[in-house]
């Protein structure tokens, strides 16, 4: 998409002509689809990348942007490909060059941070002074003002670090008309007693977020957290595996119960508590990826039987424990309270290495390690978020979804299910069902097709909200909450010319296919429909070219699933190296 | 490996943006592992963004300009994405090796920039960089009264310090010092040929394999069982990149002479209490790690998990070296304050790759970032392995008044005379 004269020169005497790419290796790199979204691997070229310094750039790049025309979308890291476009003329604004850590406020326990000041960088900072800060699963690269302001913000740690949506204390704002808006405590002191006014957050990012779509935020006030912890995360293990020694008043357990029913009694108990620093059911396999080198050694030592019992399936009703006290009195009590429910609830405390226990537990602080549940060729994850009563039901239902698709040999999850689940706020219940597909034309539909119908059987289950619901799917499921028809107001009032790109949010007006959708759903995410509609994802992956020539080996129907005592694990082959 | 063959490793980069960050990070200002995306800010300059780039380029959704070109060359070839990706995604993206094919197909396609285009012009015309015509690389060592050991375990190549007069004295004593600890050697002298290791870098493969071979010739000729040298970039090629290209040097192994000394404990100098640090070149530490070549199939297991069909490991720069220079300096008396990018993920000068050549703001902007690094540790000195490394560093350090003394491990380790 090349950019008008006019318009590229406006961009540019917003940022300097070296602050603006047009290029199209440059533009592509902004329009890679990682398989995150279905379609093929490049989306719509956007039409020029911006690289602002400060909020004045930014709002100015917005008012260019609205007088040529040309719609935007701005991006902290790009950690997860979610800022896409789905259409032509659309400016990316990275914010790369927005990345500093402004302040951060020990006695008041609060950081004011830029876009791309990223949360590793900051819990560095911020436990150089007793405190830390929330983390989402996406781990230390990603931006908590992003996170915070707008996509989602669940996170391991979110027993004592809560949800990003709660963690912002004040807000700069360029709106989508270019007015710069500040809330919060304005002037020069940040702090802000009450968030955002008088409650401004439910509006620009509502619980998924708005996703650029109602303008672009430049700087937050950020709540953090006592830290207990060592000043420094020292190092142990042999690099990449690093892992943190465990503090005297840090306390980690891992323990398992038979039934998914005596895990959530026993998460509700140490819910109301108000201990844990991070309560986390990783599935055994995901663990496992954690404690070996490499996939290869993974499925050496998982067919030998030598994985630790973490890691195999049969602690699969299990947990990591990590607490961390700030006395001794603390500490003891903590540990009396862990083991108590544990015992009560029928669970026992396996053992670990101390290698493996103290990687674990740098991933429960940093979430360093979530990415390694990608080390595989496709994935996909659905889930559900409300209270923990839910949990064997959600266990059951993914179990129910994945059977006939792990018959098919393209699916690979622990025997049953493989939910990550964590709670939040010591009650809330996040779930991510993360199942492994091959990759191939057939796995992606597979994946895609998982997802859509959990969501629709979840809602008509009334099993909570959707973890993940963007973009179209808000028209799709949305309704159920009745969140997608105030969305839309919302947005129609804040952006009534549609300038802010709104892929991943709401468009301001519904599609005829989403007014046909309440009608069809019940048919389309039918056991009988089932193949249809995965013919009909599989011709869509094909068609889009997501899958290359290496991949056409995989191409034909999938091998039956062999045990893998008799197999040695592979059942597929890809040409690679 | 061609810009077809990382096919699919290209599609599958899921862009997380972690090849730009160490994965544990001590401290908000020394993060970044990439020195290309802290210069050039755009994703294209990450490993990532060059993984996208090749698949784009192969795929024919872009052409060649200018601002492709310098995403690709300001960059050092380091590999800090590389250890980083794998500690994420396993070898499913492998960005260096990504960055090799991708620089393979420019040179093919006639578009390597002239600045390096120059250097491989001289190589093949004057079998050196520089071009000098004097590319006598016996000389510094024809002075020398030694004679070689019949049948010697090692065979010293020194790499481009032999047409650099300044480093003379330095190689000189290093002779003296492995003669005084035992060392059967001969010295490759004149017959020495330049390794290949910048042309591989810079992507003229062919140009790197046709002196590849010559090196192999000498060594073989020399008898020698091993190969010792001072050299960084020497070393990180002999171990990294002939096997890449499926060279197979006729020796056992290939030892740095920091390994040796380490070993052998020769006598040094005295630098009681001094406050340095020590800067690990990508090229002896995660470059200088033995590759394994394997080629074949990723299996899918058990379905989904992607698994290498031959169980070569996945490297993560473990197998650089480490240890032996800090070792030595240890040994000296003085106290190494350690910077927050050390060992596997150390932070690159900017010097190597042709990053150096192509963009020297490039090349300042990461010399000038590890210098503050090392300055925030509170040494007085950066000592470092390589006498190149070193130079750029140096002279950075000098142009900005930066308060900080830079030596060369050789040097820093050597007993005053007299
Ligand atoms: C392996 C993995 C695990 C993950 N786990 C979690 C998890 O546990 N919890 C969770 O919440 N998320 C998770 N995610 C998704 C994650 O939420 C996002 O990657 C992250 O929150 C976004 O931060 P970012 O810096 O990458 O933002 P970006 O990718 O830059 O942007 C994310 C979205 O926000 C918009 N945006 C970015 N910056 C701004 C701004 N300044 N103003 C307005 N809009 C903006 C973008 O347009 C885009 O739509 C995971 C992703 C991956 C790949
Ligand atoms: S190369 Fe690896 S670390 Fe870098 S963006 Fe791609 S997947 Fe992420
Ligand atoms: S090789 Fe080094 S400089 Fe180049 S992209 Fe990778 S980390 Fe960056």
């Amino acid at each position: 998409m090349s950019i008008e004269t006019a318009a590229l020169k406006a961009l540019q005497a917003a940022v300097g002509v070296e602050n603006v790419r047009t290029d199209p290796a440059t533009l592509s790199c902004y329009a890679w689809n990682s398989g995150m979204m279905p379609g093929p691997k490049f989306t719509f070229f956007p039409a020029a990348i911006v690289l602002p310094k400060s909020t004045e750039e930014v709002a100015a790049i917005v008012r260019a942007c609205n007088a040529n025309g040309l719609k935007f979308r701005p991006l902290s890291t790009g950690n997860g490909t979610f800022y896409l476009s789905h259409q032509p003329n659309v400016v990316v604004l990275d914010l790369v060059r927005m990345d500093r850590i402004l302040k951060i406020d020990r006695a008041n326990q609060m950081a004011v941070i830029q876009p791309y000041a990223t949360a590793g960088r900051l819990m560095a900072e911020a436990m150089k002074v007793g405190l830390t800060c929330h983390v989402i699963g996406a781990g230390p690269g990603h931006s908590p003002l992003a996170s915070a302001t707008s996509m989602l913000g669940i996170g391991i740690t979110g027993s004592s670090t809560g949800h990003n949506a709660r963690n912002i204390l004040a807000l700069e704002w360029v709106t989508v008309d270019g007015e710069i808006v500040r809330i919060g405590t304005t002037g020069e002191d940040w702090f802000s007693e009450e968030g955002p006014g008088i409650g401004f957050r439910g509006m620009i990012r509502g619980y998924f977020g708005a996703h650029g779509a109602l303008g672009i935020f430049t700087c937050i006030g950020y709540k953090l957290y006592p830290w207990a912890g060592a000043r420094k995360l020292e190092r142990t293990g042999v690099f990449p595996q690093d892992g943190m020694p465990l503090s005297e008043n840090m306390r980690f357990f891992a323990p398992v119960w038979p039934s998914s029913e005596q895990v959530r009694d026993a998460v509700m108990r140490l819910n109301h508590s108000g201990q844990m620093f991070a309560v986390l059911r990783m599935p055994p396999a995901n663990i496992g990826f954690v404690l070996t080198r490499s996939n290869n050694e993974y499925r050496d030592r998982r067919l030998n039987g030598t994985l630790p019992e973490i890691a195999r399936d049969e602690s699969r009703h299990g947990l990591q424990v990590l607490t961390i006290g700030h006395s001794p009195a603390q500490v003891a009590h903590q540990e009396k309270l862990v083991r108590l429910i544990v015992e009560e609830t029928g669970g026992r405390m396996l053992a670990l290495e101390r290698e493996h226990a103290e990687m674990l537990v740098r991933g429960l602080v940093t979430s360093q390690y979530v990415g390694r549940a990608r080390t595989n060729n496709g994935a996909t994850s659905y889930g559900i978020a409300d209270s923990w009563h839910l949990w064997p039901k959600a266990v059951e239902s993914a179990e129910q979804l994945v059977k006939e698709d792990l018959a098919s040999g393209d699916v690979f999850t622990e025997d049953a299910e493989s939910h990550w689940a964590w709670p939040t706020e010591n009650r809330q219940l996040w779930t991510e069902h993360v199942v492994a597909v091959r990759k191939s034309p057939r796995g992606g539909a597979i994946a895609l097709v998982a997802f859509l119908r959990h969501v629709y059987l979840m809602q008509k289950q009334r099993l909570g909200i959707a973890s993940f619901i963007a973009g179209p799917m808000i028209d799709m499921f949305g309704r159920t909450m009745h969140a997608g028809l105030w969305m839309r107001r919302i947005k129609r009032t804040l952006d009534p010319q549609a300038h802010a790109d709104a892929s991943m949010y709401i468009s301001p007006k519904e599609s005829a296919a989403m007014r046909v959708f309440p009608y069809v759903k019940g048919l389309l995410f039918s056991r009988a429909f089932k193949p249809v509609l995965l013919g009909m994802m599989s011709l869509m992956g094909r068609k889009a070219g997501a899958m290359k020539k290496a991949d056409k080996a995989d191409l034909g129907s999938a091998p039956p699933r062999v045990p893998e005592s008799q197999t040695g694990g592979p059942a597929v082959r890809s040409p690679s190296a | 490996m061609s810009l077809e063959d990382r096919d699919r490793s290209m599609s599958d980069c899921t862009r997380c943006s972690n090849c730009r960050w160490l994965p544990s990070i001590d401290t908000e200002e020394f993060a970044h592992v990439c020195p290309s995306i802290r210069y050039g800010k755009v994703f294209s300059y990450s490993g990532g963004g060059k993984a996208i780039m090749g698949y784009a380029l192969l795929h024919g959704k872009i052409g060649y300009d200018e601002g492709m070109l310098d995403a690709i060359y300001a960059c050092s070839a380091c590999g800090g994405c590389q250890v980083v990706c794998g500690t994420f995604h396993d070898d499913m993206v492998e960005p260096l090796e990504a960055i090799y094919a991708l620089r393979e197909r420019v040179v093919q396609d006639g578009q390597l920039p002239a600045s390096l285009k120059a250097l491989t012009d001289n190589l093949r015309s004057t079998g050196n960089v520089a071009g000098s015509t004097d590319g006598n690389r016996g000389a510094w060592c024809a002075s020398l009264s030694r004679t070689a050991p019949e049948r010697p375990d090692m065979v010293l190549l020194v790499g481009d310090a032999a047409l650099d007069r300044e480093q003379w004295p330095q190689l000189q004593r290093l002779v003296a010092t492995l003669d005084a600890s035992g060392a059967s050697f001969t010295i490759a002298g004149a017959a020495e040929v330049d390794c290949g290791g910048l042309a591989f870098e810079v992507g003229d493969q062919a140009l790197a394999r046709t002196l590849a071979e010559k090196v192999v010739a000498l060594v073989r000729e020399s008898g020698a069982r091993s190969i010792l040298t001072q050299d960084d970039a020497l070393f990180a090629a002999l171990r990294g990149y002939y096997p890449r290209m499926g060279v197979t040097l006729p020796v056992d192994k290939v030892v740095h002479v920091t390994q040796w000394l380490a070993r052998h404990k020769p006598p040094i100098a005295a630098h009681q209490g001094e406050a340095v640090t020590y800067h690990d070149t990508c090229r002896l530490g995660r470059l200088g790690e033995p590759y394994v070549p394997w080629s074949g199939w990723h299996d899918a297991a058990f379905a989904a998990i992607r698994v290498r069909q031959s169980n070569v490991p996945v490297l993560y720069g473990n197998g650089g070296v480490y240890d032996e220079p800090r070792a030595l300096i240890a040994a000296t008396g003085a106290e190494i304050r350690e910077m927050p990018r050390i060992r596997e993920t150390s932070f690159c000068c900017g010097l190597g790759g042709g990053g150096g050549t192509f963009n020297p703001e490039f090349a300042t902007m990461a010399a000038r970032d590890r210098l503050t690094e090392a300055l925030s540790t509170g040494a007085k000195t950066l000592v470092t392995s390589s006498a190149e490394c070193a130079c750029h560093l140096r002279a950075v350090a000098q142009r900005e008044r930066l308060p900080i003394a830079v030596s060369n491990l050789i040097d820093y380790i050597a007993p005053v005379e007299g």
